[in-house]
């Protein structure tokens, strides 16, 4: 009788302390990932930070393309109103795609393109887009461990119990806008 | 389900989108010093006279800077490429670290910056070093004059940032008075206190080895601690006269974040 009650509580023991690894693990998951979103969001704080700027430049040379700028200025305010990060992660999308836009637009203005101004402007943005790709590849990376280790048997079994996501979301680039910006000019 | 695999492969790709090649092709590059010459653009001479350039702007600004020629890409594109080589070397003390790198076959050159540069390496100036110190050189075929060029630009602003000035133009010939101009430039201060502090604490180190033996060891130092003291001191003055000739030890584990600019010609 004493014999299975030993057995039992090392049982319980062993599962436990499994247990407390697995929820440990998974808080460092969490946690990593937290810390690549915040990455995200600097770079892209950065790219809306260099926007007015930007638009200000190319206004000067373009200013019939006000349609454009005023997309620019609404995806703009979109991403202060974006609260949850799938939200943001949408503006930001958006934004690509607009900005993809303003630099095909650039193309026929070569005064715009030869001012030196605007020429730095467009290292600024280039190198800022690069700093997004690469933050967003680091975050989806973390995602992807955290999405497997959270879906793993298991940690399946509990994780919701815990109060983890079941499955954190991708940020995924607009299709084909990510290069546009980029490598377009 | 399946739908929801599909996606997760698309992302997958997305998250990766550099092809299989470039990727066996990036995990088998392995340093060869601040000069990775993989596609064979320079002379040995001028070679060994950037690496030594290069090693003694590591020495004065705590700067890394890595200058490598690929012969090829394998399909990778230069901006990813440039940013997975930079974290797998680790270029950069603290992160202060910059690669100059470039492809032949696409024609494709690219400054990436460290995080820890960022500050002073911004996007537009990396861009403009491009411009005026590498494109015009590698249009006139002359590669490694264009890379050794827009190291010695990016070694000026390294240099900036920890306030040593340069002087003197090194890098085409990355002579020796170029090194003793770079190397007399360095303010005095902080290195000689820094010696300071360190003989400050040795002899402190001394004395308290010295206090322990006493109260310990019956009747001072025994025999055996003596040689014990000899070598210790030794190894020290072997470390400070070493300081500025030691050779390429590897790059200190510096990453960057996508900063820099890419051309091509």
């Amino acid at each position: 009788m004493k014999k299975t009650l030993v057995i039992v509580v090392g049982i319980i023991v062993v599962l436990a302390m499994m247990l407390i690894s697995m929820y440990n693990k998974l808080v460092n998951l969490d946690e990593n990932a937290g810390t690549a979103w915040a990455q995200v969001e600097t770079v892209l704080q950065r790219r809306y930070d260099l926007i007015p700027n930007l638009v200000n430049t190319v206004k000067g040379y373009a200013a019939h393309e006000s349609g454009l700028f005023e997309e620019i200025t609404r995806l703009r305010s979109q991403w202060g109103e974006a609260k949850t990060t799938d939200e943001k992660a949408a503006a930001a999308t958006q934004m690509e795609g607009a900005l993809g836009r303003l630099m095909v637009v650039v193309e026929n203005y070569p005064e715009l393109k030869a001012n030196q101004n605007f020429m730095a402007l467009q290292d600024e943005l280039a190198g800022t887009e690069n700093r997004i790709s690469v933050e967003r590849r680091r975050f989806n990376e973390v995602v992807r461990e955290y999405n497997m280790a959270v879906r793993r048997f298991p940690a399946n079994l509990f994780a919701g119990l815990f109060g983890f996501d079941p499955k954190k979301n991708y940020f995924e680039a607009e299709e084909g806008a990510e290069k546009a910006p980029t490598v377009a000019f | 389900m399946k739908r929801r695999r599909g996606l997760f492969l698309v992302m997958a790709g997305l998250a990766l989108s550099v092809s299989a090649d470039s990727d066996t092709l990036l995990g088998s590059l392995q340093p060869r010093g601040h000069v990775s010459d993989f596609a064979g653009v320079f002379e040995p001479a001028s070679r060994d006279s950037l690496e030594q350039y290069l090693l003694s702007v590591k020495t004065l600004t705590g700067s890394e800077i890595a200058v490598v020629t690929l012969p090829s890409l394998e399909g990778g594109e230069i901006g990813d490429f440039a940013n997975r080589l930079f974290e797998r070397w680790g270029i950069g003390q603290k992160d202060k670290g910059a690669l100059l790198l470039t492809a032949l076959e696409e024609r494709d050159v690219r400054i990436e910056v460290g995080y820890g540069l960022e500050g002073i390496l911004t996007d537009a100036r990396t861009g403009r070093i491009l411009d005026e110190s590498v494109i015009p050189r590698f249009k006139e075929g002359q590669y490694a004059a264009g890379l050794a060029d827009g190291a010695a630009a990016l070694a000026r602003f390294a240099a900036e940032e920890s306030g040593v000035s340069l002087t003197g133009a090194p890098p085409a010939g990355v002579t020796s008075t170029g090194l003793a101009a770079l190397a007399a430039s360095r303010p005095a201060s902080s290195g000689g206190m820094a010696g300071l502090i360190f003989v400050f604490l040795f002899i402190g180190f001394f004395a308290a080895l010295i206090l322990w033996a006493r109260k310990h060891g019956r009747g001072g130092t025994t025999p055996s601690d003596r040689p014990r003291f000899t070598s210790s001191g030794g190894g020290i003055s072997g470390s400070s006269g070493s300081g500025g000739s030691g050779g390429f030890s590897g790059f200190s584990g510096g990453r960057s974040g996508g900063g820099g600019a890419s051309r091509s010609w």
